[in-house]
């Protein structure tokens, strides 16, 4: 077993964009870990003065060039007395200095202590100055610290989905190859069926049967058992074609003949030598799942407000005149592109670690 | 002491096809195969791949159930039990430790999750032979030692070793807990020649040690004649000829080992034989054998009657038998 | 009268290594022969001794890099070391054709057997549909196909080993090439089709007087079948020598343990005689002759340096220690 597992690791830290996209995602659970604190705004909270403001421009030097450290300016909005656009103007005798550690608005450090301890920020009051580095949506709420927060949903969405899909495939892939005969034929036969359906259109008429007046929290648990209802029949296969060829194997057979009972020919010789398959094929299959959440969303079938995630956070940029006009609406679509080719990333590394021959079907 | 028996054991596999999967035909693997195996002895299996020379190792070490026919286990103390179903409880623990299997691809028999000491140790655990950890070890180091293996390999992983040292790590498995019968299924065939004898000669040792029975499968006549006191050749699924090893190999009565016979190479350029070979065609498939003797079509004695009779085995000399209606008495 | 031999292939000082992570892997390590029109050259030893690497060698089949192929390989006066993929094209398949051990993965599961060599002909040669169907069913017949109109139309899946393995003969031979190399052609057959094989292969050479490379490790196919034969141990070529004098004559020390290991009747109720331990795998030989760790006869002198190639008689020829005093003196 150690002798595998380092030549897997090896194999895996050669491959570069596999650490790379480790390394990326080991900072996007940090964020989302310690979103509140980094956010440095409260994500629900709406503000009047900066309805669909662009990002705040962060300067160094004041007017008369002398170094300031970086500061923003305070806003004042207008309309254009023509065309009636909103117009935002900075007072640029203003310095107000962008800080780490601020005060702001309290929140539940990690859910349990009371703070209002932000990771940076700027200390004058949200009415005249915000500090928005991606903008602000329509009700003038901060979109950094919306994306910051959403990314719990989106980021854990994916982990949680395919736990239970795996969770799900794992069982009953391995039940019907090793048992075979009628159920595995019913099975196979379910899954096609089941698999010959367009994803989306699928998940959207799951996703309806949600009730519309759910809390959040159980929306969310919702989509989650959504999304790995249907994830988990591409696991199932790949178990089952495993645990096929397997139980043919002579050292399978071997155990047989020495008198080693099914439950212990399941637990000390098929399922350690499918794990490492799992691994890879539950990395490669969160991606899936991430998309699965946000086409929900965006959709306006998933995650309501309040509570927010990236999917949700795009359907703001639906229309063509909403992004012309203000194209920052976009950045949420950035991060969902940067999780889901991590997750890409590090599946093929651990895929070309753990199984060079590419036995294992990409989902 | 005998340890086995079987009466026309057949093994027919369902062939399944459509959405289904409906079962539209079978692989007729064994047909009425008959033959008795008492401690000491080595039976030794011949015949062509698909002959069904696996299926019937598989078959009586219970890995499949048989079609049709019967299987005789006698145990230690000698009684008799019928296992053809399936085992009954309370002999399910001797059988399993009275006969072990080695199989042919010694790249495929070992678990690679295993290291060499799990792997040996996996049967003493299932079979409690040993209580206390000292002893097993103790004993697992005996057998590595007597397989040839040096000690300080238990704790490396099978895809260390090469084909010849994996065999014997599964050998050093397969007679740890003693068995009576050990079925040897091709152990040597993925084997380079020069280790070839290496492990021929090892199993033989332990056959002399211990007293074990063997039943050796191969399709190398040598390997057999060598190992065995009695050869089975298979055809098709049928033992056409069974007859001790030197009876057999002396005066060959089937024409399909007297074929198979001539196709063993020379070793002599000067004295280059194949050319003489009398076989042609090739086995037909065992979904759809031939009437009556199953060689028939590719015989170059044949009879009128043998597309429609199927021959018994006639007793052409002492204990030599030979299912072939050249030689029924008129 | 004196038959001039006309040499068709001569290999020289080949060289080929592969860099993995555990190092570079000699897996031929500077060898020579030659081969002359119309005979049948045997290649034998065990498993990783660098057979399949020598024919992948010659048929530019290694691929350079990551692989090194040094030495030269004279094909009808033509190099082939270092040619390119697209001059290979012309010869590998047309001049040059190899037969595989594996019938069965070799071809290709969803198409016709007469598909599959329709397009090896096409590739080939001039010739149109018609013409070039004529020729696959003659060739067909020729290695003894029964009805080889009806097999034609028929998947590989519905034929045997032993016949499959045959119309991959056919398929060598469709071009008619000057050489064909076979690595391990009835490795995966039951005797009684290895003789078949064995058979056709000599019928076909005296008919076509092609040169065929037969790639093996059974001395007892090596009787049967070859004119001369090279013993190849860890990368290397240990003895060289005709048919006859190997098995007359058989000086190496492995070639003798290879010839007594062979299962003999009279052993019965004997131990049988083997080569001790393992070969060496192709990460860790020595600097010395490398069969030197399990050699019986062995000196100090061959754990130390590669010993020599020595022409004990006319056209035999042993790499070891053992004969070097006699040429001394
Ligand atoms: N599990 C199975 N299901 C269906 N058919 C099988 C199965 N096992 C074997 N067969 C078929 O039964 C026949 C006999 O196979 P078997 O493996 O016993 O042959 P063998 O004599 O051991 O051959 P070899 O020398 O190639 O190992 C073959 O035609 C094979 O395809
Ligand atoms: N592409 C490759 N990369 C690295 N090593 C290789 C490669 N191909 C072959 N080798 C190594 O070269 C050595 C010779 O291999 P080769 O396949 O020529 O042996 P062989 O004599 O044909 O054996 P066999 O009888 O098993 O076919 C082996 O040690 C093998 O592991
Ligand atoms: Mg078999
Ligand atoms: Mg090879």
């Amino acid at each position: 077993m150690e002798g595998t597992r380092k030549r897997v690791t090896e194999s895996f830290f050669k491959h570069k964009l596999g650490v790379f996209g480790l390394v990326v995602l080991a900072i996007l659970y940090l964020i989302i870990i310690f979103a509140d604190f980094i956010a440095p705004y409260n994500y629900t909270t709406t503000h009047r003065n900066f309805v669909y403001a662009a990002p705040s421009k962060i300067r160094f030097r004041d007017l008369e060039g002398k170094w300031r450290g970086p500061y923003i300016c305070e806003m004042t909005k207008a309309r254009d007395p023509i065309t009636y656009e909103v117009i935002f103007t900075e007072d640029l005798n203003t310095v107000v200095p962008v800080k780490f550690f601020v005060r702001g608005e309290e929140y539940k450090f990690l859910g349990i202590w009371t703070t209002n301890l932000h990771l940076f920020g700027v200390e004058e009051s949200p009415d005249k100055a915000m500090l928005l580095l991606f903008g602000a949506d329509r009700f003038g709420r901060d979109l950094f610290s919306r994306i910051v927060v959403g990314g719990r949903v989106s980021m854990t969405v994916g982990l949680l989905g395919t736990f239970l899909s795996v969770f799900i495939g794992a069982i009953i892939g391995s039940l019907s190859g090793y048992y075979g005969g009628r159920i595995d034929i019913l099975i196979q036969r379910f899954i096609e069926l089941l698999r010959s359906f367009p994803r989306i259109p699928l998940w959207l008429a799951l996703a309806v049967i949600v009730p519309p007046n759910w809390p959040s929290t159980w929306v969310y648990f919702g989509i989650v058992t959504v999304l790995s209802l249907i994830g988990w029949m591409g696991v199932a296969r790949v178990m089952r074609g495993l645990v096929l060829s397997l139980k043919e194997k002579e050292f399978v057979l071997a155990a047989k003949v020495m008198g080693v009972s099914d439950m212990k020919i399941i637990r000390k010789h098929l399922i350690p030598n499918t794990l490492s398959y799992l691994i890879v094929v539950s990395t490669l299959s969160i991606p899936g799942m991430i998309l699965g959440e946000s086409s929900i969303s965006f959709l306006g079938l998933g995650i309501k407000e309040p509570m927010t995630s990236w999917g949700l956070l795009l359907k703001q940029a639906q229309s063509l005149s909403e992004l012309e006009s203000h194209p920052w609406l976009m950045i949420p679509g950035i991060f969902i592109m940067i999780a889901v080719l991590s997750f890409n990333f590090v599946g093929d590394a651990l895929r070309d670690a753990v199984d060079p021959y590419r036995t294992v079907e990409k989902l | 002491m005998k340890i086995l028996t079987t009466s026309n054991l057949k093994k027919h596999f369902p062939i399944r096809s459509g959405v289904f999967l409906q079962v539209t035909g079978y692989v007729k693997a064994l047909e009425k195969v008959n033959f008795a195996i008492s401690e000491g002895e080595t039976i030794g299996i011949v015949g062509e791949s698909g002959c069904g020379k696996s299926t019937l190792g598989k078959t009586i070490v219970k890995i499949y159930e048989p079609t049709d026919g019967k299987i005789t286990y006698f145990d230690p103390s000698g009684q008799s039990h019928d296992i053809t179903k399936s085992l009954p409880r309370k002999v399910k623990a001797t059988f399993r430790k009275d006969l072990q299997m080695i199989f042919q691809n010694p790249f495929d028999s070992l678990d690679p999750r295993m290291t060499v000491k799990d792997i040996i140790k996996e049967p003493i655990d299932t079979h409690r032979l040993f209580d206390n950890e000292k002893s097993k070890d103790e004993y697992i180091r005996e057998l590595l030692n007597k397989v040839g293996l040096d000690t300080e390999y238990a704790g490396r992983y099978p895809h260390e070793f090469s084909g010849g040292q994996r065999q014997r790590i599964a050998i050093a498995r397969s007679i740890s807990v003693r068995p009576r019968l050990l079925i040897c299924d091709e152990p040597t065939s993925a084997l380079d020649v020069s280790v070839q004898s290496q492990i021929i000669n090892l199993l033989k040792e332990i056959q002399r040690e211990t007293n074990m029975a063997f039943i050796f499968i191969s399709h190398n006549l040598d390997v057999v004649y060598h190992m065995s006191d009695r050869i089975l050749v298979m055809y098709l699924g049928n033992i056409v000829e069974s007859a001790p090893s030197t009876s057999l190999f002396g005066k060959p009565t089937h024409p399909y080992t007297k074929a198979l016979m001539s196709a063993i190479p020379s070793w002599n350029p000067t004295k280059r034989k194949l050319d003489k070979v009398k076989l042609e065609g090739e086995p037909p498939s065992p979904i759809n054998p031939p009437s009556g003797c199953p060689f028939h079509p590719r015989c170059q004695y044949r009879l009128e009657i043998c597309d429609k009779i199927k021959p018994e085995p006639i007793e052409v000399s002492e204990g030599h038998f030979s299912s072939c209606h050249l030689y029924a008495k008129q | 009268m004196i038959d001039i031999l006309e040499r068709i292939l001569t290999v020289t000082n080949l060289k080929t290594y592969f860099r993995t992570q555990r190092g570079t892997v000699k897996a031929v390590d500077d060898i020579s022969f030659h081969l002359d029109k119309g005979e049948i050259l045997a290649l034998v030893g065990e498993s990783g001794s660098g057979k399949s690497v020598t024919a992948q060698s010659i048929l530019g089949l290694v691929k350079v890099p990551p692989a090194v192929v040094e030495g030269s390989i004279l094909f009808n006066g033509q190099e082939l070391v270092g040619l390119s993929q697209a001059e290979y094209r012309k010869i590998r398949g047309m001049r040059i054709s190899m037969i595989f051990q594996e019938p069965m993965s070799s071809f290709d599961p969803l198409y016709t057997i007469g598909q599959q060599l329709m397009e090896v002909a096409k590739a080939h040669m001039p010739w149109t549909e018609e013409e070039a169907k004529e020729k696959i069913i003659a060739t067909l017949k020729s290695v003894h196909i029964p009805e080889p109109e009806k097999r034609y139309d028929e998947y590989p899946h519905e034929m045997s080993g032993g016949m499959l393995q045959r119309i991959m003969i056919a398929m060598a031979l469709i071009t008619g090439p000057e050489i064909i190399i076979a690595d391990e052609p009835t490795t995966a057959l039951d005797v009684t089709i290895q003789a078949q094989v064995l058979n056709l292969m000599q019928e076909l050479q005296s008919s076509y007087n092609g040169s065929i490379i037969f790639i093996t490790h059974d001395l007892g196919v090596v009787a049967e079948i070859a004119d001369r034969v090279h013993v190849m141990y860890a990368g290397k070529i240990v003895e060289k020598a005709s048919v006859e004098e190997l098995f007359n004559n058989p000086l190496h020390p492995y070639t003798i343990g290879l010839l007594t290991s062979r299962v003999k009747r009279e052993y019965k109720g004997l131990d049988l005689p083997y080569i001790k331990g393992y070969v060496p795998s192709a990460d860790q030989f020595s600097n010395g002759c490398r069969f030197s760790s399990r050699c019986p006869k062995v000196r100090k002198k061959c754990h130390e340096h590669l010993p020599p190639d020595l022409e004990i008689a006319k056209d035999h020829i042993v790499s070891c220690w053992l004969f070097e005093e006699s040429e001394d003196k």
